[in-house]
């Protein structure tokens, strides 16, 4: 029997990566929100960061 | 004003219209009448407040001034450009759908918006929430989220999770990507990650900052923390707007 069929995947559900993702965002929001509450270019490089990451942390696409 | 509604409705019309809406130009609809005037109303600073115009509600919201960004007239002019340059009718009518969507937003505060611009100054305002953009950032935070505004932001980010969805790859592979030319375009420049960033960033920017705002605004902050949902909140605001 194969090893790596027999290894859980430990990767993170997509639904769960996002809602950490959410929350780290928040927390930088609340202790800084002249950085990171103030709009679409403040987020952006953290969602470019997180979307570039998913597929190697996550279990499929979302 | 409204905060993070402007970031979530442009998604709750995609989600409703489908094919008929461009996403990306919703949102610059809906961005366009900020664009080049919120960080003057708001002044230098974030907890400190320096001021740069001397009346801001009169420079954002009326006439003389740049409160002609803030109406209908000036979304169907802008309209006519983009369907003028791009000859694309979902185009145009998307940003319309947004801009008019900024408008009707903002009326739900107490300075509202010229509806009848150019003809008339008059303001539709409804005074579901004091306008305190003049107090800076910071102080517009504590206004907005303690009072009606916060309960309209939670509303659109409330109705928008029903359709969770359709912020997934496969909606964006599927859907998004085939109807609108503007993502084949796009395309052309960078790859789906950034695509996939450029489609995402608004909403996650909306729920985030609303969750954010609301803790900061209740937990951390000292500066009035309490909720108050009546009607024309928060009183501790000077009165802005027409009587």
């Amino acid at each position: 029997m194969n090893d790596a069929e027999e290894a859980p995947d430990r990767r993170l559900h997509p639904v769960v990566y996002w809602l950490i993702v959410l929350a780290i965002a928040v927390a930088l929001g609340v202790s800084a929100p002249a950085f990171f509450l103030l709009g679409f270019w403040e987020m952006a490089p953290l969602v470019l960061f997180a979307t570039w990451l998913a597929p190697k942390l996550t279990r499929g696409h979302l | 004003m409204s905060w993070a509604a402007h970031d979530l409705e442009p998604y709750l019309f995609r989600a409703k219209l489908g094919a008929r809406i461009s996403l990306v130009w919703c949102l610059i609809g809906s961005y366009s009448p900020d664009l080049l005037t919120k960080w003057a109303v708001y002044g230098f600073g974030f907890s400190h407040h320096d001021a740069i115009l001397s009346d801001p509600v009169q420079f954002h919201r009326g006439w003389p001034g740049a409160g002609f960004t803030h109406t209908p007239f000036w979304g169907f002019a802008v309209t006519g450009v983009i369907l003028l340059l791009t000859k694309n009718r979902t185009w145009a009518f998307s940003y319309l759908l947004g801009a008019i969507a900024h408008v009707l937003s903002d009326s739900l505060d107490s300075v509202g918006v010229m509806m009848l611009f150019p003809f008339s100054t008059w303001h539709m305002h409804f005074g579901l929430w004091e306008y305190v953009g003049e107090a800076g950032r910071a102080k517009d935070a504590v206004a907005y989220y303690t009072s009606l505004g916060g309960v309209w932001d939670a509303f659109w980010a409330l109705w928008l999770l029903r359709y969770w969805r359709m912020f997934t790859i496969t909606y964006f592979r599927d859907e998004l990507y085939p109807s609108d030319p503007f993502w084949s375009w796009m395309h052309r420049f960078t790859g789906e990650t950034v695509m996939l960033t450029v489609y995402r960033t608004s909403a996650f920017f909306g729920y985030a900052s609303i969750i954010g705002w609301y803790i900061w605004v209740l937990a951390i902050n000292d500066f009035h923390p309490h909720l108050d949902w009546s009607f024309g909140a928060p009183h501790w605001a000077p009165r802005q707007g027409p009587r």
